[in-house]
């Protein structure tokens, strides 16, 4: 029930991230985008972990919950992509607006568009294998090598290289020196974000279920 | 053996695709930028206003209104589905 209100707090995080939030200082009033582009980046790669993790589960676990780990392992890397890519989309419009071009060869532009490719050949892979018993198996052991190549490209690669990216939100010296009611309004946009993620995949898992238990009720 | 290489023919059809278009898009966009000369710089400081900027925040606007009215109309097609399957079941089941 709770997961059910998760679209309505969208509605106060873009009120206050347009409203109340001031623009950056040397970003301007682009800088509003932040309230957006990072949450979606965020949700991208707390997706592809809990596909990583449900798929270690699948592998540990009993057959009998083999099925339902799957559907959340395969639906979670689905919202990935899909917040994946509208963040580089995000990105790239910040981007044309601060520097000049959509696309500017920056390190992050680059990884984050490579975790991309690699969750979209995932895709490939499970239409190729899934039909299979092995194939459920495969799926597992990619999204979790996938899962261990994740923590290398979003955060030590774009940090081994010079960025046109500011620092993040914690930052070198590992302090966090942001506005407080930027930082307000972005971490209510990450809880807010988190919760259209949860919703979204428990819906879409939901969907599976009832298929999975019609086509049983039938047979 | 054949379903095995048309699976990697696949997938390596569908890298040699992403590759090509990350390439190309990283070619492309350069050369259609008004601001091909400044890449790899930031935003200079004589560029910031002290006025709010209007045309980008309504950009900026535009941009994340369409993306969330996007993922809205999503989610409210998750839904419907629920309740359309939810309904089915239900009058396959009467008419049992």
């Amino acid at each position: 029930m709770l997961l059910r209100l998760s679209p309505l707090l969208m509605v106060p995080t873009i009120v206050l991230a347009f409203l109340w939030a001031p623009p950056a200082r040397t970003l301007g009033e682009a800088s509003r985008i932040l309230y957006f582009h990072v949450p979606l980046a965020w949700i991208s790669v707390l997706a592809f972990c809990v596909s990583g993790i449900a798929s270690i589960t699948l592998l540990a676990g009993p057959k009998e919950r083999e099925q339902r780990l799957d559907t959340i392992a395969h639906n979670s890397a689905i919202i990935g992509i899909v917040f994946n890519l509208l963040a580089v989309i995000a990105g790239a419009f910040w981007a044309k607006i601060s520097w000049g071009m959509y696309w500017n060869w920056d390190p992050r532009q680059i990884t984050i568009v490579f975790l991309f490719s690699i969750y979209a050949a995932y895709l490939c892979l499970r239409i190729g294998t899934h039909a299979s018993n092995a194939g459920v198996k495969i799926n597992a052991v990619y999204l979790i090598l996938a899962m261990i190549v994740l923590p290398f490209l979003v955060f030590v690669l774009p940090r081994m290289y010079d960025s046109l990216h500011p620092d993040p939100l914690i930052n070198r010296a590992g302090k966090i020196e942001m506005d407080a009611r930027m930082l307000t309004t972005l971490v209510l946009s990450l809880v807010s974000h988190s919760m259209v993620y949860a919703y979204i995949l428990s819906m879409m898992n939901r969907i599976v279920r009832i298929e999975t238990n019609r086509r049983a009720d039938s047979l | 053996m054949k379903k095995k290489i048309s699976i990697i023919g696949r997938y390596a059809a569908f890298v040699l695709v992403t590759c090509i278009l990350i390439f190309s898009a990283g070619s492309i966009f350069p050369r259609m930028g008004a601001f091909a000369s400044d890449q790899g710089t930031m935003v200079t400081d004589d560029s910031i206003k002290d006025t709010p900027d209007t045309g980008v925040l309504y950009r900026v606007m535009g941009i994340v209104l369409a993306g969330w009215i996007g993922i809205f109309v999503f989610m409210l097609f998750l839904e419907r589905r629920i309740r359309r399957i939810e309904k089915e079941m239900e009058s396959e089941n009467e008419s049992r």
